[in-house]
Parts: C-alpha cells; structure tokens; sequence
C-alpha cells in the first residue's frame, strides 16, 4: 500500500525507515518542493509530540522521586505550569515593586547610553595591525576555539588576592575574559559580581600561581573635591598610556551621583581605568564621555565599588588595600607601581 | 560502576534507574543549598525539579553530555532558577557564582538553557491545548499511541476499527486535525 506523507513524516521522524524507503524518499524530496515542505513541517510536528511524551514520562519518574508524593502522577504536568505560570506573576510583580521603588534611578540610567554618553570600551575593527598580532598569538595558545576578541576595556587590581575591577559594560554579554598585565602574561578573569546601575563589574584573575599582587594604592572612602588634580592610566592602545586632568563636577552624566565629571580626554578602551588623586588614591574609575563636550569624561566614585564590596556575601574576601604607598612619591615613581596594577582586558563574545 | 556520560545518556532516553541515580545524588546537596539561601523547602524542591527537567532537555544533545557535570551543572542551573524567579529582595549587586568551580557554566548559558526549556514547554502548553480541542476519539487513539505506546493491532482493537491498517489511516487523519488545531492556536 502506498504511504501517505503523514506517513512518511511519521516513520521518520521515528528514524523507523528502511535504507531503501530513505532513498526513495530523499529522490522525492528533492524533485517534489511542495512535498518537501509539508514533509519538513510534519516531521517537525509529530518530533515535538514524541518529546513531549517523553518527557512527560521523565517529569512522572521526578514526580515519583520527590519526596512530596502526588497522589495523581497524571497531574504532573499540570502542576509544574501551574507553577511556571506563579513565577512568571512573582517576577513579574517583582519587577514592578523594582520599577517603583528605583524609578528615578531607571530613568536617569535609562537616558545614559545616549547620544551624548559615549561607553568606553574599545571595539576591535579599529584596532590597528599589531593588536591583531595578539589574537594570532592568543589562538596559537592551544584556544583557537575562540573568537577574536570582541572589544577591549582596562581593568586594574583592587586587592592582593587577585581581585580586579572594570565597567560593567565591558564585560556585558562576554564568553570570556582575559586580562594582560604589564609583564604581557594572559590570565583567565571571570566576572565574580556586578553592579549594572553604578556600571563596575568585580573580576577575579585565575592564576597557575599563588603570586600575590602588590596594590600600592588606597581607595577614597568619600568624594573629594571639585578642582582637584587627578590622573589616570589605561589602555586606548597596546601600550599603557598616562593622561591628566581634573575634577570639573561633582556628580556625573545627568546629575548622576555616583559619578564624577572630570575634564581630561579619554579614548575608547580606556573604559576601567583608575581615576587617582596626586597623593595616589583611587578616587574613581573611567566610565564614559561627553560626546558634545570634548573633553568632558565621566568617572564612576569609589564609593560605588566600596558599596558593592560592602555588599559581597561572607564567601568572597576582597580586602582593599589599607595602606596609601604612593603619598610621598614623585610621579613618575607613582606611574611606575601603579602600572603593574593595570592590565588590557579582552573581551570574547560569540559571533550569535 | 557506569561513567558519568554513560548516566546522563541514559537519563536523556528516559531510563528510569539513571533519573533516579541523578535525583537522589544531587537532591540533598542542591536543596540544602537553595534552602541556605533562604528558599523555602516547597520552592527548593520546585527548583530542582525543574533543573532535572532542564538537564532532561540539554542532555538530548549528545555534544552537552560529553562535557557535562552533573552535579554542576544542577546546582548551577538551580542557582540561577533561584537567583532569576524567587529571590524577589535580592539587591543589585548580583552575586554572579558561589564559586570559581561554578563558572564552568556562565550565566548567560544557563539563562540561555532556562529560555530554551521555557519555550519548550510553551510549545507543549499549546500542543496540550490543542489535544484537549480534538476531542475524543481522535485525542484518546493519540494518546494510546503516543503515551501508552500501544501498538496499531492494539488499538484497532480497542477502538473497533476492523484492521491495524484502518486504524493506521484514522492516525493520520486525526494528527493531521491536531496539526490543523495547533497552528491556529
């Protein structure tokens, strides 16, 4: 008797064909394009049937394990929408309790990646022929599996332990994170925390080694004052570069608190990099700039990064540095510790 | 003594001894867990039940279970079912892991493993709606094929139909119904 599509559809979907029907078959589908497509949609429709079943049956066999026993295994399926659909309203009521109560804050971060505010993160396609070189000695690494770098930002060391500290933003959507230090060694880095409203991302360095870090610097507990010198040290290109300013506002982009605004030119890639007052304290991190006013960067505050420190579960110890090194150095002394600390970031994102 | 990709290829055929081996090595350490951060018993066991489901899900592709840890990827899936739907007072800043060991499985994969069973189930929501709109008999002569897995001599029997071959045709015509129902849906 001949078979009908569904037919055909059915017993191959149930991998049931014999290897002379699944040549006569693929003969079909390639001369019928009509057939073709039906036959692709009902394969696609009696397979999602089976797996349901299939997994109805595995949902029975959790039923089972589950030390609530159900007195009706039929139920099952019921009972974990039931349960999807609960959660879905708790999120979603959750999610309003949050627009709520953070509404100004929403609306003052939702204004930010405007046309005025300019992330910092450096994109790879305008990174010049050497940086490339990297990649190639990257991939040789035994890692060819991964993509080319996506984008670089800066990240610097926050305590001996290994912690690091960059943007949120840079490190948005990535599959992976290498950060090169001064000495040119990649190391893994893994994002251990983040805070997307004040835009800091907490990092931690996976090293073969117990080596330490040697932090010299301190971290502002408040906001210093407007006028003050500042400098910092980052990487818009392969090598480490020094800039200067100083702090031009005392709150960021729109009023916000958490930042500062500073008059000193920054460059994409330098989205990360320490902020640091003339007595050598960490004062902020480099978050953005002005795209209408040149020269008018934005820095997000210690504070922030104290907060999220503060924040951190028992679990994970980042012990700031206490201890100031730098207050009685000149600064090429300063520049001299500080860019031990600071290292290239690469960021890794699938091609998706 | 069966190796752990030999467990989880036999949990993704529905083996009911690798489900059981899988639940019972993993239920007290990943509740215990969820409960530590302050879900309920009821929310804990709801969690892993459905990180079981989601496991269930990936591990029907055969690339997931050559590197899969099990435990891992249980805890760290539940973790993130916990961290995503019930922890409603849970403050920015976001604990990413627990631990380095964790970051085997990046959250932006296990939320793209959550969505995925989410749309999953979607679909099975929508094909069940549809099952329930066929009707009888269509519904119960699916059902007896799909679920029960009786055979067509089986249900020419129960339905009355007076061959396999019959009943076979009233099959097709009835999945073609269902399809019909589902897409306009």
């Amino acid at each position: 008797m001949e078979k009908n599509i569904w037919e055909w559809s059915e017993l191959y979907a149930s991998n049931e064909l014999s290897s002379d029907e699944l040549i006569y078959l693929n003969n079909r589908l390639q001369n019928d394009e009509a057939f073709k497509i039906a036959f692709d949609d009902q394969v696609a429709f009696i397979a999602n049937l089976q797996a349901m079943h299939k997994q109805d049956a595995f949902a029975a066999q959790l039923k089972a394990l589950s030390s609530k026993k159900a007195n009706n295994t039929n139920k099952l399926s019921k009972i974990i929408h039931l349960s999807i659909n609960q959660w879905k309203v708790a999120a979603m009521a959750a999610s309003v309790a949050l627009l709520t109560s953070l509404l100004t804050l929403f609306i003052v971060k939702q204004e930010k990646p405007s046309k005025q505010y300019s992330m910092l993160r450096r994109e790879i396609e305008t990174i010049k022929k050497s940086q490339r070189q990297l990649f190639n000695t990257l991939q040789s690494n035994d890692q060819s599996d991964l993509q080319p770098g996506s984008y670089t930002g800066t990240a610097f060391a926050i305590s001996k332990e290994g912690y690091f500290i960059t943007n949120y933003h840079v490190t948005e959507g990535a599959d992976s994170l290498y950060l090169q230090t001064q000495s040119g060694k990649y190391h893994k880095a893994i994002v251990v925390a983040y805070d997307k409203a004040s835009d800091l991302a907490l990092l931690k360095v996976l090293k073969a080694s117990k080596q330490t870090v040697d932090v010299p610097y301190a971290f502002a507990k408040s906001k210093i004052n407007i006028g003050a010198a500042i400098f910092t040290l980052g990487y818009p290109d392969e090598e480490i570069v020094y800039k200067e300013g100083y702090i031009s506002g005392k709150n960021g982009f729109e009023g916000d608190t958490m930042q500062y605004r500073l008059e000193m030119m920054a460059q994409p890639g330098q989205s990360g990099s320490p902020i640091i007052d003339a007595k050598g304290a960490v004062i902020g991190i480099i978050a953005g700039k002005d795209t209408e006013l040149d020269g008018t960067t934005y820095a997000v505050s210690s504070s922030a990064l104290m907060r999220l420190i503060a924040s951190l579960p028992s679990e994970v110890h980042v012990n700031l540095p206490k201890i100031n090194k730098l207050r009685k150095l000149s600064r090429e002394e300063q520049i001299k510790k500080i860019q031990a600390c600071v290292g290239v970031l690469q960021v890794y994102k699938s091609k998706s | 003594m069966n190796t752990e990709f030999e467990i989880i290829a036999a949990l993704a055929d529905g083996k009911e001894w690798a489900t059981k081996l899988v639940y019972e090595a993993n239920a007290a350490i990943v509740i215990n867990a969820l409960k530590s951060k302050g879900a309920a018993q009821e929310d804990a066991e709801d969690i892993y039940q459905e990180a079981m489901l989601i496991l269930y899900n990936k591990a029907q592709d055969e690339a997931f279970r050559f590197t899969c840890k099990i435990g891992t990827y249980l805890y760290a899936i539940s973790n993130n079912l916990w961290l995503k739907r019930f922890d409603k007072n849970r403050r920015s800043p976001i604990l990413q892991t627990d631990t380095e060991q964790l970051m085997v499985y990046v959250e932006s994969a296990l939320d793209s493993d959550m969505e995925f069973f989410a749309e999953k189930e979607q679909q099975f929501l929508k094909l069940r709606n549809a099952m329930q709109q066929l009707g009888d008999p269509c519904a119960k002569l699916l059902n007896n094929f799909y679920k029960k897995e009786m055979t067509m001599q089986e249900i020419a029997h129960a339905f009355g139909y007076t061959n396999a071959e019959n009943a076979k045709s009233q099959k097709y015509k009835c999945l073609a119904r269902l399809k019909k129902i589902y897409s306009d849906l």
